[in-house]
């Protein structure tokens, strides 16, 4: 291993936005022919390494070198052509684009002929690409708009693979992606780094980066802590440099019994709707509800069934008392909230203060007479943030300048401080570093044992298992199983009624 | 970890959050100089009121609109329409000339907004062929010719009643834009309908209802032109959209709406384009002088706004 000649190395890189120092002499070095795992907590830096990297933003100072030669990158189109190339953690395709168009966007020009754009071999080329990448069910002519959270990392990634990258930042994508689509991108960096090429991998999960990382670097806080080999990977020490104190292990819920209330807050029947066939099931008081399943099964349609964001061709969601639910401001009166997977689009305004996101829900209560006074909001917003510990400048700070983890926070503070009694939550853990995580499932039982019911819906297996009251898996937008918490189901059990 | 309140955040001095100020103070200055002190004069302090008052009413109403990331170019043709609804409820009673005028206009609002959400026509489209359809209206209703308001209305054109509306109907714009879940959800819809609606914000309902008021705004203005001149003419309000929409550019309220737009660029905005209009009378320009150069001042605006959409954030 030590042979290995050095590919690319940052050094000093220092970085700010505002008072906010994002970097402060951190480090890198990148061998050829290596996954370099990048790890540290929401907030560390990683991304905005990862980004003046890429080219998208320029540091403060300090250098980097590509192959020995000094690399200075103004934008990424000119890293893209240096041969660096970077999946973004939040989604970064144009939806009204076709995913031929969005593949080869910027390179347009390799189809150009006589100054017309020749559709079809474009379209033939981005079916290769597709193709080569094991994703061919996606057409090159469907828009991107209309394709899942999935398709669309996807298509991202082949992107990537058609530049032909000598080095590929994945940053925080495979908690976007199912077990296939994770299978796609693990192939991908096999390739790159069989091909002598590199990757910077960034991940909060901890077993995937030893598993799949060769060597690791540690941010904190926008510091280079360590950078360990290999040999040297232990959980245990990874996240006591991650974290700077020791983490205990298992922060699931230690209890093996399933709620046994059998009060319905929420019923869905017989619904055919998206890409569900023919669902039913009951929630009931006080009751973690997990849903899982393969990147088509539907299990995102279920949330918003359940939050009357996409209506039923037939069958019906009911609250308690039997009434309707057919809109979200509908299951929001009955106390429901929900925060969709694609989050940058869906759950947030990342174009408005943290105030305003946190407090968009709440509007009703905060208001007294019609009126809502600044002093009534700041305070409201203070108290949730310190509650999550949302890591900000101020609460008018826009929600876009926030690491991904914190947007996270973001939203779960809007429906903490609403009040909602049923959480629909898809893919809560996304981009969540440990601490976090381990804060958002404590926050889940205690949300639990005050009666509230929370619909839990997760590409990750451990953690539906580990927090929820039943399981339920869908194959193909059907119920093909459904598990009670003292059954212990397994893992593979699980993959068994998936594929 | 906490939140680092004590942090003071210098406020980088961006050219954009200061462009309008710059604006206002550099259009008082140039035509103080160039009209020989005569725009910051008592004599021009009626003329200046006269000038903003359509323009500060119109934007006010105006601003729901654009921070839902909307435009209405029907404003104009709605308030001549309006001008003339009032002149016939005046020559029933001059007490019915405001119903006449502000219902017309909610009505023509509500079918802004009918197109825009049910019809899920892009408001630019929509609201442009209702301003074609209500001019139509206007014309054929007029035949040529024009109506006139009772003598004794015109009385009640005074600097203290303009004042008085003015006051009431800012303090009455600022506090719903600020204060209530209205305004602050208008925002929330043209910074992102989507997540908006996922937090419970009825956006057809909260647009309709947005035309609404901009229709009945255009009502109100439309009274307000009667007593003016006491006449309504197929050119009644033809000037209108173009110097609302002027002022809001010029005090900064952007296109794309969300969270950057305030309510202070509506009052700024507007002071701007009067002490424009005012000006360029006060140095004896034509008309179509006028035309020319707030053509111009609209280009400059819309290039710099335009910029504006990219948001850069100011800390
Ligand atoms: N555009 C920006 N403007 C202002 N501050 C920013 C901006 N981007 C990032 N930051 C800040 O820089 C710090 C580092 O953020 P970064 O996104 O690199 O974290 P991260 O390690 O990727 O976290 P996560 O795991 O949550 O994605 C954070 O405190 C964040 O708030
Ligand atoms: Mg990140």
């Amino acid at each position: 291993m030590g042979q290995q000649k050095v590919l690319f190395e940052a050094k000093d890189m220092f970085k700010s936005f505002g008072v906010t120092k994002a970097l402060k002499e951190v480090k890198l070095e990148l061998k050829s022919s290596e996954v370099l795992g990048l790890i540290g907590e929401n907030g560390s830096g990683k991304s905005t390494l990862a980004s003046i990297i890429a080219g998208i933003w320029a540091a403060d100072s300090g250098s980097m070198f590509l192959e020995g030669q000094q690399y200075f990158p103004k934008n990424s189109m000119e890293a893209n052509y240096s041969g660096i190339c970077m999946i973004l953690q939040e989604k970064s395709t144009f939806d009204h684009l076709s995913a031929a168009n969005n593949i080869f966007i910027g390179a347009e020009k390799r189809f150009v002929k006589a100054g017309i754009l020749d559709g079809r071999r474009m379209k033939r080329e981005a079916a290769k690409v597709l193709q080569e990448i094991g994703a061919s069910h996606i057409s090159p002519s469907d828009m991107i708009g209309n394709l899942s959270f999935e398709d669309g990392k996807l298509v991202e990634l082949a992107r990537a693979v058609s530049i032909k990258p000598k080095i590929l930042i994945v940053d925080e994508t495979t908690t976007a992606l199912s077990r296939t689509g994770r299978d796609i991108l693990y192939l991908i960096m096999e390739k790159m780094k069989k091909g002598g090429n590199s990757v910077i991998f960034i991940s909060h999960d901890i077993d995937e980066m030893v598993d799949k990382c060769d060597r690791l670097t540690v941010l904190r806080d926008g510091n280079y802590v360590d950078t360990l080999e290999k040999k040297d990977f232990s959980t245990q020490v990874i996240r006591r440099l991650m974290v700077g104190r020791e983490i205990s292990d298992n922060y699931y819920r230690t209890d093996s019994e399933s709620c046994k209330n059998e009060e319905i807050v929420l019923q869905v029947k017989d619904v055919i709707a998206g890409k569900l066939d023919n669902i039913s099931f009951s929630l009931h008081k006080g009751e973690i509800l997990g849903f899982g399943g393969l990147a088509d099964c539907g299990m995102h349609d279920i949330g918003r069934i359940a939050f009357g964001l996409l209506s039923t061709d037939t069958g019906e969601v009911k609250d308690a008392k039997g009434k309707k639910i057919e809109a979200p401001a509908q299951a929001m009166s009955r106390k429901i909230g929900y925060i969709a997977k694609n989050r940058d689009q869906e759950a947030l305004m990342t174009n408005s203060p943290i105030l305003d996101n946190i407090c968009i829900a709440s509007y009703d209560k905060l208001s007294k007479n019609g009126c809502i006074l600044p002093g009534r909001e700041n305070k409201f917003v203070d108290y949730l943030a310190d509650q999550l510990e949302i890591k900000m400048q101020d609460s008018k700070q826009y929600v876009m300048e926030l690491s991904g983890g914190n947007k996270q926070k973001v939203a779960l503070a809007k429906w903490l401080g609403f009040g909602a009694d049923i959480l629909i939550l898809d893919c809560p853990t996304r981009g969540i570093d440990i601490g976090i995580k381990s804060n958002l499932y404590n926050l889940m039982i205690k949300l639990k044992k005050e009666g509230k019911s929370i619909i839990l819906i997760s590409e990750e297996l451990p953690e539906v298992i580990g927090m929820s009251d039943r399981v339920i898996i869908l194959k193909n937008g059907r119920i093909s199983g459904e598990f009670r918490r003292e059954a212990h189901p397994t893992e593979s059990l699980l993959i068994d009624y998936m594929v | 970890m906490k939140n680092q309140k004590e942090n003071i955040v210098l406020k980088k001095i961006n050219f954009k959050t200061i462009f309008p100020y710059l604006g206002l103070v550099g259009v008082i200055v140039f035509f103080q100089i160039y009209s020989g002190g005569r725009v910051l004069s008592t004599a021009n302090f009626k003329a200046i009121i006269s000038e903003c008052f359509f323009i500060i009413i119109g934007v006010t109403g105006y601003i729901f609109i654009m921070a839902q990331g909307n435009l209405d170019f029907s404003i104009g043709s709605v308030m001549g329409l309006c001008c003339a609804t009032a002149a016939v409820g005046a020559g029933i009673h001059p007490l019915l000339a405001i119903p006449f005028a502000v219902v017309p206009g909610i009505i023509a609002g509500y079918i802004n907004g009918f197109v825009h959400v049910k019809l899920k026509i892009g408001s630019l489209i929509g609201t442009m062929s209702v301003q074609y359809i209500v001019n139509g209206i206007l014309v054929l209703a007029l035949a040529g010719g024009s109506l006139t308001a009772p003598i004794s209305m015109l009385q009640w054109n005074t600097l203290t009643v303009k004042f008085i509306v003015i006051i009431i109907v800012l303090s009455a714009g600022f506090y719903v834009f600020r204060f209530t879940a209205y305004g602050k959800r208008c925002r929330a819809i043209g910074s992102c309908a989507e997540a908006a609606k996922q937090s419970g914000v009825k956006i057809g309902k909260l647009k309709i209802a947005a035309f609404m008021t901009v229709g009945a705004i255009s009502g109100l203005l439309g009274f307000f032109s009667l007593i003016r001149t006491g006449t309504s003419t197929v050119l009644t309000g033809s000037e209108l959209f173009m110097n609302v929409l002027c002022a809001a550019l010029l005090g900064g309220i952007p296109l794309s709406g969300g969270a950057g737009a305030k309510f202070s660029s509506a009052v700024i905005g507007s002071l701007t384009m009067a002490f424009l209009t005012n000006g360029m009378v006060l140095m004896g320009l034509s008309t179509y002088d006028k035309q020319l150069i707030k053509g111009i001042v609209f280009l400059i605006t819309i290039a710099i706004s335009f910029e504006r959409k990219n948001l850069v954030v100011i800390k």
